[in-house]
């Protein structure tokens, strides 16, 4: 039981030297919509590497690049993927167990692809803030479970004569891995 | 090995959520533009006098406007400064502030509305210039004595009239009050000043001669003597 207990805090130690990582997390989310009197749920999977640096049990900075295509049609005919980077900052603990949760809060900004008469790409950007839990697999590993929930405004989109501004906020669950260095 | 389970539940997991996206065949929550159409006259008769001033239209103008039908059903009317108007023979049509300026020429030109570069719609437009001939002087203040070699009146000194300038067309049209592209002179404006309205104060005793130009190509004077009441 020694010999175990002095191996985890070991690794532990270990780990907590490697202030920098990568990963990547698969998401899902749902979107809500409002346009006028009329609203929509749209959903969209969305894929995400990323890379950080900081303390797992502390602060850590992480930007994010982000692929998401709804599965619903929001803004045209034929809308596309949608490629976002984020910025958040981190904070984490250690509660023992080889677990670390956590709370995030950021900002992103994206572009999405339209077959509008007028925009053929939608720009936005987001404020986001969520939390989860890390837990250490190895030394260089971790397995990352969480959940974000972002506001967003979206491009002012035109109809000649009038114009439309869209917001939207979203909840996202995540689950992901990182390899630290 | 830990890990490896882990990232096996992870990818399970995530082939989970990924499959609960289904593809929907409701329209898209934005309305979008599905046409814009230039609405109005297709052809229109213009009582002109204009020749070249582009920049100052004539008598009669048309005003263009379009509407905007949305993929929900609705229509928008107007846009005539949200659009941007061209023709395509400037000869024949220019477009000021969204109206239909008159030229010299008439004939055919296409007019389309753009948006952002894009151009929307575009409308065959049949122009017939209707020229300016003569113009005389009018007056409900003063009996004025018209004659083929002059127009006369009487006025009192230090007293204030109101004159008009009536336009006659090429096709016997009469337009009562012409006030663009044309200047009122006085040649004694001791006797009498009129200005850019065709607004006379008198001064001393004498004659003076109001003359109204439309472009100094067509003229017509009032001969005033002022007298004392």
């Amino acid at each position: 039981m020694r010999i175990l207990l002095v191996l985890l805090t070991l690794y532990i130690s270990l780990f907590a030297d490697k202030k920098g990582y990568v990963g990547f997390s698969i998401e899902d989310s749902t979107e809500y919509f409002a346009v006028g009197e009329r609203d929509q749920f749209a959903s969209a999977p969305q894929f995400k590497i990323k890379g950080g640096y900081g303390d797992i049990s502390g602060y850590a900075v992480e930007a994010s690049f982000s692929y998401m295509d709804y599965a619903q049609n929001v803004f045209s005919e034929n809308d596309g993927a949608a490629l976002m980077l984020d910025i958040t900052l981190y904070k984490g603990w250690d509660v023992g167990y080889s677990l670390y949760p956590y709370l995030g809060v950021g900002i992103g900004m994206g572009d999405m692809k339209v077959d509008r008469q007028l925009e053929s790409s939608l720009t936005f950007s987001s404020f986001n803030f969520g939390g989860g839990l890390r837990y250490v697999i190895s030394n260089t590993y971790d397995f990352d479970i969480g959940l974000n929930y972002k506001l967003r405004t979206w491009q002012t989109i035109s109809l000649v004569a009038d114009k439309i501004n869209v917001t939207s906020h979203l909840v996202n669950p995540y689950i992901g891995i990182n390899y630290h260095f | 090995m830990t890990y490896l389970k882990l990232s096996l539940l992870s990818f399970s997991l995530a082939a989970l959520m990924l499959g609960c996206g289904t593809e929907s065949d409701e329209p898209p929550l934005v309305p979008e533009i599905v046409s814009i159409e230039i609405e109005g006259e297709a052809n229109s008769v213009i009582h002109s006098i204009v020749i070249t001033d582009t920049a100052n239209p004539g008598l009669d103008t048309t005003q263009l406007y379009a509407t905007v039908t949305y993929s929900d059903g609705s229509v928008a009317t107007g846009l005539d400064s949200q659009l941007n108007w061209e023709s395509n023979d400037t000869s024949v049509i220019v477009i000021v502030n969204g109206q239909i300026a008159p030229l010299a020429n008439s004939g055919t030109a296409a007019i389309s509305a753009s948006y952002r570069d894009k151009i929307f719609t575009k409308k065959e437009k049949t122009v017939t210039i209707i020229p300016l001939t003569e113009v005389n002087i009018t007056s409900t203040d003063l009996a004025i004595v018209y004659a083929m070699d002059k127009n006369t009146s009487d006025a009192n000194t230090s007293s204030s009239y109101s004159l008009k300038a009536n336009g006659r067309f090429l096709d016997n049209n009469i337009t009562e009050n012409i006030s663009s592209n044309i200047r009122w002179s006085s040649s004694n404006s001791t006797v009498a000043t009129v200005d850019i309205s065709g607004f006379i104060t008198t001064g001393i005793e004498g004659n003076a001669t109001i003359t109204v130009s439309v472009f100094d190509d067509i003229n017509s004077s009032l001969d005033l003597n002022v007298t004392t009441p």
